[in-house]
This record gives structure tokens, sequence and C-alpha cells, in this order.
């Protein structure tokens, strides 16, 4: 009787389905974009090849936001500890000119030493002061080649070659060059640190702690599980809001939908109640029906999910967009709970209907 | 009335039986003291102009709605005093209800419009009821079909066979054959009266049309 009457208008019943995908494809994607992203500027970072990242006291796990507070002059005390083997002095720069990127000021000598250099796809390392490297993916979603001009952070940058991706950030300019724009001389915003030996990790950390005390010291073995939207109170907040407008638009058409059903479907709730249908029975039709709906949804959300991000992808080839089975069921679970509770009042309406007046109903 | 059997103590038992609807600041009676005794095995016929009360004392003894005062007794129990939970309980398994529009569900198929009744009463499918209850009133060829693809005649048999499938103490009709022709209304007043003959039902059917 529940697929029948689901079945009974098609149309009522696909657009209800779409509501349900669509707001389960908004929890998915929303949130697959904003992890996807952290994910992969973890990984990116992870891929500098460094065993320790050393920041000043109280910056941000997000280094875009964190500036240069600290001297240069760190990094080689940094060099002299027992088990370091190299460091890299970074300095970090948000570019926001044709879109969001983090752009790298580099010394080519001491980050090749932590990084192991870069793998050139074409042209050349840097060389000039207004040289730039761009990775494979800016390169292929800008449509960049070597030898043109790269206008970002409000100067015109001679593209000197293109890298394979996943060495911190996807733009890399020296250091001295980002210096001077930024007016931050002698300045780092990062230090990579490389040890001698992997498993000296946690013995060159502590000396690192106890030459900067009150620095933010991080292992980067554990950088990933860091890098959640946790850390970025901002972030959590957005994707809050995002999950609530996506919950609010399930339960609005679940709840219109049940209560046009019930509206049409009187006379029917009439008859139930006198074969002797219970208050609870009649809930649990209106229930049952509203969970084949979402699940419905719920499936196609999932399918939807995967299609918006194929086609994001090809649009946006810098994206990344992580969908993982936990959210899958996260958003799954929100768009059942969410229509359930949209159709807890229909339901509850239904069971309530006076079967006299029900069975006169035209 | 019809036929009476022989049991001494009636199915069904009004005294005094008032029901009042309030339109507005008016009171508007519609029964005034009504006092019947039904037995088992039983086919009475209740007949009165529109308008007169007649389906407010279905509704009322079928536990559809409540009385204002006195009593109604449905094989001992007496729906007055009856929580509306308790009444759809008494419902569920001791009444059967036949109405004028038909009222079968028009999503399932008569198969599936008849069954409800069982699945609704509890007790699960009983083959060999739906087998007897189908071939009495012919709609073995016709159990999944639609209400849409049924006759009037043959929608109003689907509703006989959802009353009486779970075997209730007391079938209600209210005007069965109210919206069909004179061919169909014949075969369902003959239905009813085999059902009451061959099966011992009890039925109370309302009518206008003696």
């Amino acid at each position: 009787m529940i697929v029948r009457n689901v079945m009974h208008r098609p149309l009522r019943t696909a657009i209800t389905v779409i509501a349900v995908a669509v707001e389960v494809m908004l929890v998915i994607i929303v949130v697959g974009l904003t992890s996807g992203l952290l994910f992969e500027s973890a990984k990116r970072t992870e891929g500098v090849g460094a065993d320790i990242m050393v920041q000043p006291p109280s910056a941000s796990i997000f280094m875009a936001f964190s500036g240069a507070p600290m001297p240069i002059a760190i990094g080689d005390r940094l060099q002299q500890l027992e088990f370091v083997q190299a460091v890299a002095p970074v300095l970090v720069q948000f570019n926001s000119v044709n879109g969001l990127d983090i752009v790298y000021g580099i010394q080519p000598d001491t980050f090749r030493a932590v990084s192991g250099g870069f793998v050139l796809h074409s042209g050349k390392e840097l060389e000039d002061p207004n040289d730039i490297l761009v990775d494979d993916i800016y390169a292929r979603a800008k449509k960049v080649k070597v030898g043109q001009i790269l206008h970002i952070l409000e100067h015109d940058f001679h593209v000197a070659g293109i890298v394979e991706h996943g060495k911190g950030a996807r733009l890399f300019v020296l250091m001295s060059t980002l210096q001077d724009m930024s007016g931050a001389h002698d300045k780092a915003s990062v230090f990579f640190v490389k040890c001698d030996r992997s498993d000296h990790t946690a013995a060159a950390t502590d000396e690192v702690r106890g030459l900067l005390p009150g620095y933010e010291i991080r292992p980067l073995k554990d950088f990933i599980s860091l890098m959640t939207s946790s850390s970025l109170p901002a972030l959590g907040a957005f994707i809050n809001v995002m999950i609530s407008i996506a919950v609010a638009i399930g339960f609005l058409v679940i709840f219109l939908s049940m209560y046009t059903t019930i509206i049409e479907r009187t006379r029917e709730i009439g008859v139930l109640k006198a074969l002797g249908a219970s208050k609870p029975y009649i809930v649990e039709i209106i229930l049952s029906e509203t969970t084949l709906l979402c699940l419905a949804g719920v499936v196609g959300g999932v399918g939807l999910s995967f299609l918006m991000r194929s086609i994001c992808l090809r649009v946006f080839p810098s994206l990344t967009i992580l969908i993982t089975l936990k959210w899958i069921l996260i958003a799954g679970l929100i768009a059942v709970v969410g229509g359930l509770l949209g159709a807890s009042y229909p339901a509850w309406m239904a069971s309530r209907k006076d079967p006299v007046e029900a069975l006169a109903y035209e | 009335m019809l036929t009476r059997g022989p049991a001494l103590e009636p199915i069904l038992k009004t005294e005094n039986l008032w029901k009042v609807y309030r339109t507005g600041k008016m009171d508007v009676p519609a029964l005034r003291g009504i006092n019947i005794e039904i037995f088992p095995g039983e086919f009475v016929s209740i007949m009165g102009p529109s308008g007169c009360g007649k389906s407010t004392l279905l509704h009322v003894i079928g536990g559809l709605a409540q009385a204002t005062s006195g009593r109604v007794l449905l094989d001992g129990n007496d729906l007055t005093t009856m929580s509306d939970a308790a009444r759809t309980q008494l419902r569920r398994h001791k009444v059967g209800f036949v109405f004028q529009r038909f009222n079968l569900l028009p999503t399932l198929d008569a198969y599936h419009n008849i069954t409800l009744a069982q699945h609704i009463h509890g007790n699960g499918f009983d083959p060999h009821r739906f087998e007897v209850v189908a071939n009495l009133l012919g709609l073995s060829e016709r159990l999944h079909h639609k209400p849409s693809e049924l006759s009037g005649g043959e929608q109003q048999r689907v509703a006989l066979a959802r009353a009486i499938i779970s075997e209730p103490k007391i079938v209600l009709a209210d005007e069965p054959t109210g919206n069909l022709d004179t061919k169909s209304s014949e075969v369902v007043l003959g239905l009813l009266r085999q059902l009451n003959k061959d099966l011992g039902q009890t039925i109370v059917m309302i009518t206008h049309n003696p």
C-alpha cells in the first residue's frame, strides 16, 4: 500500500524526491568542497617533505592567515640543532586576484634541500626576481603557459616553469621578491624543518620547542588530522548554515507534500478509521511513505553529488571535492530525520481526523 | 425488519439514544431517544427520508461518532463509556461497514482492498476465508483490478467483501444500493441476503428506498 500510495501521484512524488535529493547533494557537496580544500591543502603542505613546521606563537594552522612575523635568522639557529638536516624559510602570501591562491616565497636552495626539488614539466626553475613557477593543476585550470605574464599580487610575473603539484602551494616566487613586495624584509611566515632521520622527529621537535618556547611547532605527519573545519570556526559555522538551509528545504517540501497528501486522502483516512485503523497505524502509514520518499531522495542525492562533483572538476580542475561514506550517511540521516519531522504534523493531523467528517469529505 | 434470530442476547442494543449537533448557538437533535435491539443473525433495515438521522444512527451504533446521551451496547460493550481508541479497537474486531459510495482505496486493487481489512484486523491473511468470501461475492475474476476498472456493482461487492472478511459481529450498510443502477442494486441486495442466510451474518442496512 505504501508504494502504491507514493506512486499514485508521480509528479508530486518526483518533485519531493528531487527536493530531498537536492538537500542531500547540498550537504555532501558543501562539506565535500570545504573538507576537500582543507585536505588538499594539507596534502600539499605534507608534500613539501618536511618533518616539522615552525610558526610564530598563536599562528593559525592556515598559513595564509599568519603574515610574516618571524625573523629569517631563526632559520640559522634551527639549522644548528642536532637532529636537523635542513631548514626552508617560506614567506606566504594570499592572492585574491583572478582567484584565491596561496603564493610561497621561497629560497630555491633551502626549499630544494627540504623538499627534494621540483619536478619540472616544462620551463626552468626560479632565477629572475620576476619569475614565477606554477604547478600543473593551476596551469591546466588557468591555461597558463611557460613564458607568459601572470598578473598576481598586483605584480606582473613571468612564468618560468610548470612544476608537478604537491609542494605546498600552487604558485612559487623568490622569497626576496615577495619580501620586497610586502615590505617584510628578512621575515618569514613559516620554517619547514627536515630531520636527519624520520625517527628523530620527536627529539627534533623537543629541541625546537626548547629553542623557541611559545612558538607553534607541528610535526607534519599529524597535519592532515589537524586540518578540519573545527580549526577554522567560521568555516564550521558556514557548513552548519548550509546544512541548516538544506534541512529547511527538505523539511518544508516534505511537509507540503505530505500535507497535500493528507488533504487529498481525507476520505481514505476516514475509511481506514472505519475499518478500525488506530492512530498509530495511520501515523505509521504516513511516516512509512515519507521514509520511502526520503530514501529515494537520498539515493538520488548521492548520485547527484557524484554528478555535480564530476561537473565541478571539469569546470574547475583545481578544486577538490571530498565525498566520504561518513558524510553520505550523515546527509542521508539528516534528510530522513528532517523529512520525518516535516511529515510528523501532517501524520498527526491525519490520525486525529474525525471519521464521520472524513467520510463525508468531497 | 426482515428476519429475527432465536438468540436471547441482542448483539446491538440502544437505550434512550440521543445525538445532538450544535450548529452555532443552535442545538439540532438528530437522534431523539432511540431504543432498538438487534439479535445475532438478523437482517434489519432502517428506513426513512433523507435527513431523518439514519446515517447518524449508523455512525453512533458503529462507534464512529459518540452519542450525546443514552447507551449503545455492542456485543455487551457500552460504546458511550469507551474512549476513542477503545471504540476504534471494537470497530476493528466487531463491525464491518459498507458505504453508499463504496469508499475503496483507489491505489489498491480489489484483492488488496479486501486484505487491507485483514491487515488492520491484525490476524493476518486467512486464505480459506478469503476464498470463501471472494467466491460467494463472485469476485474471483476481478481481484486484480483497481476500483477505477470495476463497475459500480463490482466495487460494492468488493466493499462487501472488505466488510465481512474479518468475520465481524455486525455489518452496517449505509444505503449500499444508493449509487447503483436497478440491476446492480438487486445483485447487491441479493448478496446481502445471501450473506445473512448462508453465513448467518448480522446486517443493519439503512435505506430510503423500501
